[in-house]
């Protein structure tokens, strides 16, 4: 047992190293984005705050504070796009929530959401978690059935396999938020308007009649992404070809 | 004595807060919009039959906003349709906004400019800006179908201002007529006695055997002591054929009015004199050729016409008390034909989040002057009004509509609370009593909540905040300070992996012990299978202790050595072949083994070494056998090898 101490000794101070350079790696630029918010240049602060977020990719607060400082430029769509990324990462986060909900209601045009009902429930479920810890959990489930099944065998305690049993059930129920997560992340890509009007068009060409003209905010799904162009689909059903220019993904 | 300093300090702290309070309330009271008075369409365009919608929109601080007073408007006829309050105070910020709703009808096509509309706010006068209409389709001739006439007293925001008449003859000296047989004008009411605050329909209507064309009033009707509402005279309408003491008359409809007396006793109503125009040339040979020859309401721009003032005998409508008997104590004074529906949005809410309860009054009556119901106080629930909205309907049965208000109760405890029943008592002509309507009470359940932000409450205390109330946030949360920064998720790859990895070593350990688990079941019931198979183990265990003691070549050495020996062999062939290891002899043994088919050198051996080790244990120290027992031993592994391939 006491050869292993010097080992866990490394291992312990080979993660507090990390985080400690992580921590310590850029404090002076997080302290001028701050003053900047706080002095209301918010222009530097949006700045400062996206290089630190590209740098600290999983530091969810920096997304958050660049959505604010967005916000405060009046830029609705950039910030909706910087909460977005940030929910990805702190899906419960409650002012991150505020933040985005804020944004939806300001919006003017509002769109009819006429994808079903439960589909829509369902995705709010959810996206209440990182697609990794659903998929951490998923594992989990069947870690723990695996090992009660283990000890039942072993041992012969009929209770470990009945637990087993109850993780396993729970196991196979999560594969499907697992699954609409997985199917999220590979197939599912979300667009949000950052300019102030953005043209929707029946084709992929300058030349091509405008449907509607969608205002800064408006999220839609990506369907298909030809040249310069993308398809999208609005919430209401409405689909229609777009400039790059005018969207950002999420 | 610091404590008895620090309690002298107490009332000046509590002051300097008070005054920090009012003093930051006061700011927030302040920071007010300003005002902006902006006029907004539901369309510029529009046929000649098709409605404008028009809403003044009236957007700030102000609580006082009163009706705009609108000029007459060249080629539209105007009707008041309503009005909307909406004022909200949010983290302290005050915004009010009042909708008023116009109707515009056009009266012939062509390009319009409506002139700036003046709107008093506060006592301060704010205009619109000039907006450009335009109006299509019909007859572009310019002749006015008929004239409608806004009311003096009214506050239906139309104004009573003469239009340019597009008559080639002006009226002149001329004497209104009241009884010529041949074109007059009559006023009619729906009834001649009333309640202050009771519908009273007056329809004015011209009976004509000329081919005449209605133009506008000359002089206004005198509605004093009422609160008028015009009623407007559908564009399709057609003057009917009608046969009064033998003659055949044209009849039409030229203008309705919704009156309420505001007043009891008798209310004259002076009709007023109404210009028409009349055709010069000779009368049609029939009465009937008249009719398609020129309609009372389309005749040509272009005829040679002669101007005619119609007037007619004044009404007296009697406006009686309303009844004391029967009176509740808390009758609004409202009259008219109502029904009351009311809902909240929300049964359970957290702490410090608001309900809205919304009354919603439908009915015939003057809508505008309808009071919300008092609400009784709530220990412990913060009440402010919200929207108030007033939707009016002009139809030939007079003035109906619906009027909505919205009521917002925030509690700051949790449990429950009750939104108590309402109660709306009005007159109703119709039963000719007072009438009660109620709303349910409404219990809410609170929940614990989160604190209540100051901010957001700071401005609701003042007299005008209790105007209206919205709760919804209005700014982004604060930023984040103090966070750690990390580039990787906590709960990323690196733990899912590691969770999966786990998970996959313990189904290889549960595949394992799954079948160790299946094959001790299956020995625990098979004891021959068992002792079969721990034999040659048993065995190899039993030989490795002889060979230790075949180091030890004392006398006692030896002994043991050969006990050691017939034991391993006695237990190895009674576990082999499922014996019991009483009474084995190696005769049995040999019996097996020759039914096993093992050669003949092999249990030639096999007894040898039974017979050496069995005679070595009572063998005395000098007649020990001298025997290669490592030879024997290798023939006994041997053997159990054979035997192991045999099972």
């Amino acid at each position: 047992m006491r050869k292993f101490i010097p080992a866990f000794i490394l291992i312990v101070l080979f993660f507090a190293s990390r985080n400690a350079s992580a921590i310590d790696q850029k404090p002076e630029m997080l302290q001028q984005a701050m003053v900047a918010y706080g002095e209301e240049r918010f222009e530097d602060a949006l700045n400062l705050f996206e290089q630190l977020a590209t740098a600290y990719p999983a530091t969810w607060e920096l997304l958050y504070n660049a959505g604010n400082s967005a916000y405060r430029l009046e830029k609705k769509g950039k910030a909706i796009v910087l909460y977005e990324r940030a929910l990805q990462i702190a899906p419960r986060d409650k002012d991150l929530r505020a933040n985005r909900k804020l944004l939806t209601n300001l919006q003017e045009y509002k769109l009819e959401d006429k994808r079903n009902w439960y589909w829509r429930k369902w995705r709010e479920v959810v996206n209440m978690a990182t697609p990794h810890e659903i998929y951490t959990a998923n594992a989990s489930l069947y870690l723990l059935a695996a090992l009660c099944w283990t000890i039942y065998f072993f041992f012969s305690k009929s209770f470990f396999f009945k637990l087993g049993r109850v993780f396993l059930i729970l196991f196979i129920l999560s594969l499907f938020p697992a699954g609409t997560s997985f199917w999220e992340g590979k197939y599912y890509q979300e667009a949000v308007v950052v300019s102030k009007d953005t043209a929707l068009k029946y084709g992929p060409s300058k030349s091509e009649k405008v449907a509607v003209t969608l205002p800064e905010g408006i999220t839609a799904a990506v369907k298909e992404d030809k040249g310069a162009w993308y398809q999208i689909q609005l919430k209401d059903g409405t689909t229609g070809w777009t400039l790059h220019k005018d969207w950002e993904l999420i | 004595m610091s404590i008895n300093k620090s309690h002298k300090h107490i009332p000046l702290f509590a002051l300097a807060l008070i005054l920090s309070v009012n003093l930051i309330s006061g700011v927030y009271l302040y920071a007010a919009e300003a005002v902006k008075v902006t006029t907004r369409f539901d369309k510029r365009t529009a046929d000649v039959s098709e409605q404008i919608q028009m809403e003044i929109f009236v957007s700030g601080a102000a609580s006082n906003v009163l009706a705009p007073r609108l000029p007459a408007i060249d080629g539209f006829d105007m009707y008041y349709a309503g009005r909307r309050n909406q004022v909200s105070i949010i983290n302290g910020i005050k915004s009010s906004s009042t909708t008023f709703t116009y109707l515009l009808a056009p009266t012939r096509p062509g390009n319009f400019t409506l002139p700036p509309l003046e709107v008093q706010v506060d006592g301060q006068s704010y205009q619109t800006s000039p907006i450009a209409l335009e109006i299509t389709g019909g007859n572009a001739s310019g002749s006015s179908a008929q004239t409608s006439q806004p009311q003096a007293g009214a506050q239906a925001p139309t104004n009573n201002q003469s239009r340019p008449s597009p008559s080639t003859v002006q009226p002149g000296d001329l004497q209104p007529t009241i009884n010529n047989s041949e074109i007059f004008m009559r006023l009619v009411t729906d009834k001649l006695q009333a309640y202050p605050g009771e519908q009273v329909m007056l329809t004015y209507t011209i009976y004509t055997r000329l081919s005449a064309r209605a133009e506008q009033f000359e002089e206004d009707p005198d509605l004093s002591g009422f609160w008028a509402e015009e009623i407007p005279i559908p564009k399709d309408n057609k003057p009917e054929r009608v046969s009064l003491e033998g003659a055949p008359y044209l009849k039409a409809d030229i203008k309705r009015i919704a009156l309420f007396p505001t007043s009891t006793g008798q209310v004259k109503i002076d009709p007023g004199v109404f210009r028409v125009m009349v055709k010069k040339e000779a009368r049609p040979s029939s009465l009937f050729d008249e009719f398609f020859d020129q309609s009372f309401f389309g005749g040509s721009a272009f005829s040679q016409r002669e101007t005619r003032l119609l007037t007619a005998e004044p009404l007296n409508i009697t406006v009686r008390p309303l009844p004391k008997e029967g009176q509740p104590a808390d009758f609004s004074g409202t009259v008219g034909e109502y029904t009351l529906k009311s809902s909240v949005d929300l049964k359970m809410v957290k702490q410090n989040e608001p309900v809205q309860l919304t009354l919603v009054f439908e009915g015939l009556g003057n809508l505008e002057i309808l009071e919300k119901p008092p609400i009784a106080e709530i220990e412990g629930v913060k009440v402010y009004d919200t929207d108030t909205s007033t939707e009016i309907k002009r139809g030939p049965g007079g003035i109906s509509g619906r009027k909505t208000f919205e009521i917002t109760f925030i509690p700051s405890k949790e449990g429950t609370f009750d939104i108590p029943s309402m109660v709306f008592t009005y007159f109703s002509p119709r039963e000719n009593r007072y009438q009660t309507i109620k709303t349910p009470l409404y219990q809410i359940k609170v929940n614990p909540g989160e604190k209540e932000d100051p901010l957001l409450m700071l401005g609701r205390e003042g007299k005008d905040a209790r105007k209206t109330i919205s709760v919804k946030q209005q700014d982004v949360h604060y930023i984040k300070e103090g966070f750690v920064m990390r580039d990787q998720a906590l709960v990323g790859p690196p733990v899912f992996r590691g969770v999966a990895i786990a998970g996959a070593l313990f189904t290889f350990m549960g595949i394992g012990c799954f079948f160790y688990r299946r094959r001790q079941d299956k020995l625990s019931h098979d004891v021959a299978l068992k002792r079969r198979l721990y034999a040659t183990r048993t065995l190899k265990q039993h030989l490795k202790k002889v060979r230790r003691l075949a180091s030890n070549r004392s006398p006692e050495g030896v002994r043991k050595l050969y006990e050691e020996v017939a034991r391993a062999m006695f237990i190895y062939f009674a576990d082999i072949f499922n014996l019991s290891n009483k009474g084995l002899t190696f005769r049995m043994i040999e019996d097996r083994l020759s039914e096993l088919a093992i050669d003949k050198e092999m249990r030639t051996q096999l007894r040898h070494l039974f017979e050496t080790a069995e005679m070595a244990q009572f063998a005395t120290s000098s007649s020990l056998p001298d025997l290669d027992l490592n030879a024997h031993l290798t023939a006994l592994e041997s053997l159990a090898r054979i035997l192991e391939k045999k099972k």
